[in-house]
């Protein structure tokens, strides 16, 4: 249907991508609540003190830049500048890779220090609760990279802004997701 | 294909960077409860901070202040949902004998 | 379009184009024929979960029967209960909203049709997944609830089959919430405001709104059980400090809301069956839309009244009671409002409203034992006895599935173009009410008498009269057995017969009858425009000053196109193999998670990847370059 016709003069993708971020607080909020349950069992293994905080610190500044490229990438595709979207596009991604090389070094570092995911019902919520956090970066740079792929096969046209917008939604909503896990699981609990 | 939303007061890249900015000096403050002592000023300082990084990304990156209300509602509702019940299953655990938690 | 297979030669595997020929069933993306797809499934697994129910009252008939191994036993009663609530209520739910929702609204179908396609499979596969324990060491045997530690304890796959099982279930619906959430909000026909859709419409909106917010708390209960039982992970081993509460909390926390699920379809229903066959509007239809609201609303706030007997603080108790006591009134509410739109009107006794009318009278009973359970210090006697489940299936059996089976009754010409027989209805509607109260309400009596549930061998020391009860039920159940062979006769008969349906056999108030029946592919001719609620009606009748109401003569009350095409000319999405495809990736990855297969974990992913991916590069409908535009006019 032209958005013109639609009931609520809204394209039907990006009202369905916003329902579906509204659900997204349900899912992460039992993970973090859980974590929040949890963090003092620690099973006579590693605490919070494990928290390396000035080497997430930047891992999370990256991501938080990251939304920045993601929303000059859509601004870039709302002038019709395929080639700057592409790059912020890139950029975003790449900045997301970053964040997850990141992750995957800080968790590799708590196994060795003795913090694995069976060590304790305090490391078992850190590492499901980050880890399905990682997985939703993960296919959001997987959607990223299509994306920049498909714009240059001419299937995201320029005229279609809308689609990097749609995954620009995902994409900041991934980034306050990790707003929210670095504060309540990191900061606070270190503090 | 484009939304018929306001753009009236479409943001620019110049205030996307001012944003930008503003969320990295935000996470700095963040960092220094780290380093310096607030004492139980931590916690509600923290929280703020988390909060008005949220409202930002989500009012300017994610376009929620210029878009239709139903947007920021429906977020808003499983926002609140999950704080109100999470909370709530939380205190069940809470520690004040045979007042409240177990 | 034509039939034809082989379309553009750069393609590796063509878009299939079929409309007819069972194929096309596979890739269909038509609300229609998903919707009937997913009724059909739904009473599959009805008479699967009816067989494992007697077998267990078989065993129930009498006391210290040793007819069933208690292994057997708890795979049999685990299974009912998932089987009756995730496949067969909530998908035939699914199957009326999927005909029904575009049609209401004047559309030509959903936002997302393939993602619809995607549902139907999904659910499709969850369930045979599901059953497939049963050949595989064992089906899911630590109840529907699957309470920690003893599910994660249990020795062999059965609980991760379930943990599993359960997920990709959730999915499908998790999806088909934001589907539909998307159609009503933003699909309704010109004129269409939201306080002149049809009941059913507000009841589906407040369904999808419970789901999409509920069922991520049971996605992480089930990861959060599955990595405890698949990778030694603590979140409910008490040794290392984990807590079987959380369990409970994060499963109910879903699991109250879902009952509303469960029963707010059959309250919609319902509400469109009664007014037509009383040829009155819904009373109070203002008063019903808000109450639904309500329900679903202080439906999250309720969930502890299932964890009464845990030990919480008399404080969390107090306040969970009275929440759960307030939740009556908002069901109350309905309760007069529908009775008060029988008051006054011309009745009909069609199977529909037989059914129908049967529904208020037995949810009525059901929602009384509920609110006896909210009694806490009632609650520490009744729990874990039989009066729960004779409180749960007087709302689930006397409530939904009257209300569905009422469905049926009301929606079938229009689905299949043919008339079930009101006789067989008649006799189908008196025996379903006869066993099914045979059959559940003396469980009133022995659960409060001792009997405790999800146990296999009834103890002989409950006494007699005890199982007395039991045996009384057991031929409840039995007669039920024949009920149900009486609706399957009258589908037969129906599929058999020539006599075509009438487009409006009811004479009935809403959009969906404005279409020839079956409808065609397309919906409407041309989409209406709405002035009114009930606009169907007001197309067919006028009132006079006394209210009463007369046919207006050549009303606009057809849908048809005096000097158009009768629709050759829309264009609507064309079938696809991906959501298909797609969803053949989520036993594989079921089936890696259960066995700890890495490399059919990753198989499955890249299944996935690859299925999405040309999924999304597909264009709508051929032709189309703007995937979601084309969505038909």
């Amino acid at each position: 249907m032209q958005v013109s016709e639609t009931s609520m003069g809204v394209d039907n993708r990006k009202m369905a991508m916003w329902i579906f971020l509204g659900s997204e607080f349900l899912f992460f909020g039992a993970f973090i609540s859980t974590y929040l349950l949890y963090f003092d069992r620690t099973n006579g293994g590693p605490g919070v003190e494990i928290f390396d905080i000035p080497f997430t610190s930047v891992s999370s500044f990256v991501l938080l830049m990251s939304s920045l490229t993601m929303v000059l990438a859509h601004h870039a595709h709302t002038q019709g500048d395929m080639r700057r979207m592409r790059m912020w596009t890139l950029a975003t991604a790449l900045q997301g890779m970053v964040f997850i090389g990141g992750q995957v070094y800080e968790f590799s570092k708590f196994n060795l220090e003795g913090l694995g995911l069976t060590t304790s019902p305090f490391s078992s919520s850190f590492f499901v609760l980050t880890g399905f956090h990682g997985a939703h970066v993960t296919i959001g740079i997987l959607m990223l990279l299509a994306l920049w792929w498909l714009s240059h096969t001419g299937k995201v046209r320029e005229d279609q802004p809308l689609k990097t917008e749609i995954i620009g939604l995902y994409w900041h909503f991934v980034d306050i997701i990790w707003v929210i896990i670095f504060t309540v699981v990191y900061l606070i609990p270190a503090g | 294909m484009s939304d018929t939303t306001t753009h009236e007061h479409h943001p620019t890249p110049r205030l996307y960077v001012e944003i930008a900015l503003t969320l990295g000096v935000l996470t700095a403050m963040e960092v220094s409860t780290f380093v310096i002592d607030f004492a139980w000023g931590a916690l509600p300082l923290l929280i703020v901070l988390m909060s008005i990084k949220f409202a930002l990304v989500g009012g300017f990156f994610m376009h929620l202040k210029f878009d239709i209300r139903f947007y920021t509602r429906i977020v808003a509702t499983g926002l609140f949902l999950a704080i109100g019940l999470y909370a709530i299953v939380l205190t069940t655990w809470l520690g004040v004998p045979g007042f409240f938690g177990n | 379009m034509s039939s034809a297979t082989a379309t553009a030669p750069k393609r590796m595997l063509a878009r299939p184009m079929a409309e007819t020929g069972w194929k096309s069933w596979l890739t269909t993306v038509d609300h229609k024929k998903i919707g009937i797809m997913y009724g059909a499934l739904a009473l599959f697994f009805f008479l699967v979960g009816g067989l494992e129910a007697v077998l267990v009252r078989l065993q129930l008939a009498q006391a210290e029967s040793t007819l069933l191994s208690e292994e057997a036993y708890n795979q049999l009663f685990t299974m009912h209960g998932i089987t009756m609530v995730f496949m067969v209520v909530m998908p035939m739910a699914a199957a009326f909203f999927n005909f029904f929702i575009p049609l209401q609204i004047g559309a030509r179908d959903v936002a997302f049709p393939r993602l619809n396609a995607f549902s139907l499979w999904t659910f499709l596969f969850a369930g045979l997944f599901l059953y497939s324990s049963f050949f595989l060491g064992g089906a899911p045997n630590g109840g529907w609830f699957g309470y920690a530690p003893l599910s994660t304890a249990i020795p062999g796959n059965n609980m991760a089959f379930y943990a599993v099982g359960l997920q990709i279930a959730g999915l499908s619906s998790l999806v088909a919430s934001v589907n539909f959430l998307t159609t009503i909000f933003n699909m309704r026909a010109p004129g269409m405001t939201m306080m002149r859709m049809p009941m059913f419409i507000w009841m589906a909106i407040v369904v999808q709104f419970l789901l999409l917010f509920s069922l991520p708390i049971i996605a992480v209960a089930l990861f959060e059980l599955t990595f405890d039982v698949n990778f030694s992970t603590n979140f409910f081993q008490t040794a290392s400090g984990g807590d079987p509460v959380l369990w409970q909390h994060l499963f109910w926390l879903f699991g109250h809301p879902e009952v509303y699920i469960l029963i707010l379809p059959a309250m919609g229903i319902v509400s469109e069956v009664l007014p037509v066959f009383s040829r009155k509007p819904l009373f109070g239809y203002a008063a019903v839309a808000f109450a639904g609201a309500a329900i679903a609303f202080m439906g999250f706030g309720v969930w502890v009244h299932h964890m009464f007997a845990v030990g919480l603080s008399p404080v969390a108790e107090s306040a969970f009671a009275l929440s759960t006591m307030f939740i009556a009134v908002p069901t109350g509410i309905k309760i007069f409002n529908w009775i008060f739109t029988m008051w006054g009107g011309q009745l009909t006794f069609t199977a529909a409203m037989k059914f129908a009318i049967g529904f208020v009278a037995m949810f009525t009973i059901g929602g009384l034992s509920g609110v006896s359970h909210a009694v806490v210090p009632h609650n520490a006697q009744q729990t874990d006895t039989y009066y729960i489940v004779a409180h749960f299936h007087y709302v689930l059996f006397g409530g939904a599935m009257f209300g569905i089976v009422s469905g049926m009754y009301y929606w079938w010409p229009k689905m299949f173009g043919k008339m079930l027989s009101e006789k067989l209805g008649s006799w189908h509607f008196w025996t379903w009410f006869l066993g099914f109260n045979l059959a559940f309400a003396p469980m009133h009596l022995s659960g409060l008498l001792g009997q405790p549930r999800r146990t296999a061998v009834l103890p002989e020391e409950l006494g007699p009269t005890v199982e007395m009860y039991n045996l009384i039920s057991t031929v409840g159940a039995l007669i039920i057995v024949v009920s149900t062979m009486i609706f399957l006769v009258n589908i037969f008969q129906s599929w058999r017969s020539d006599e075509k349906a009438p487009a409006d056999p009811w004479d009935a108030r809403t959009l969906e009858w404005l279409t020839t029946s079956p409808p065609k592919a397309h919906n409407f001719d041309v989409i209406p425009t709405v002035t009114a609620r009930d606009e169907f009606w007001h197309r067919k009748y006028a009132e006079t000053e006394a209210g009463a109401a007369v046919p207006i003569p050549a009303g606009a009350s057809d849908d048809h196109d005096p000097d158009g095409d009768h629709g050759e000319h829309i264009h609507m999405p064309h079938p696809s193999y991906w959501p298909l495809f797609m969803t053949v990736a989520f036993p594989i990855l079921g089936y890696s998670v259960i066995y700890r297969s890495l490399i059919g974990g990753v198989i499955g992913a890249l299944w996935m990847l690859v299925g999405m991916f040309g999924w999304v590069i597909e264009p709508l409908a051929e032709g189309d370059d703007e995937s979601a535009a084309a969505a038909a006019h």
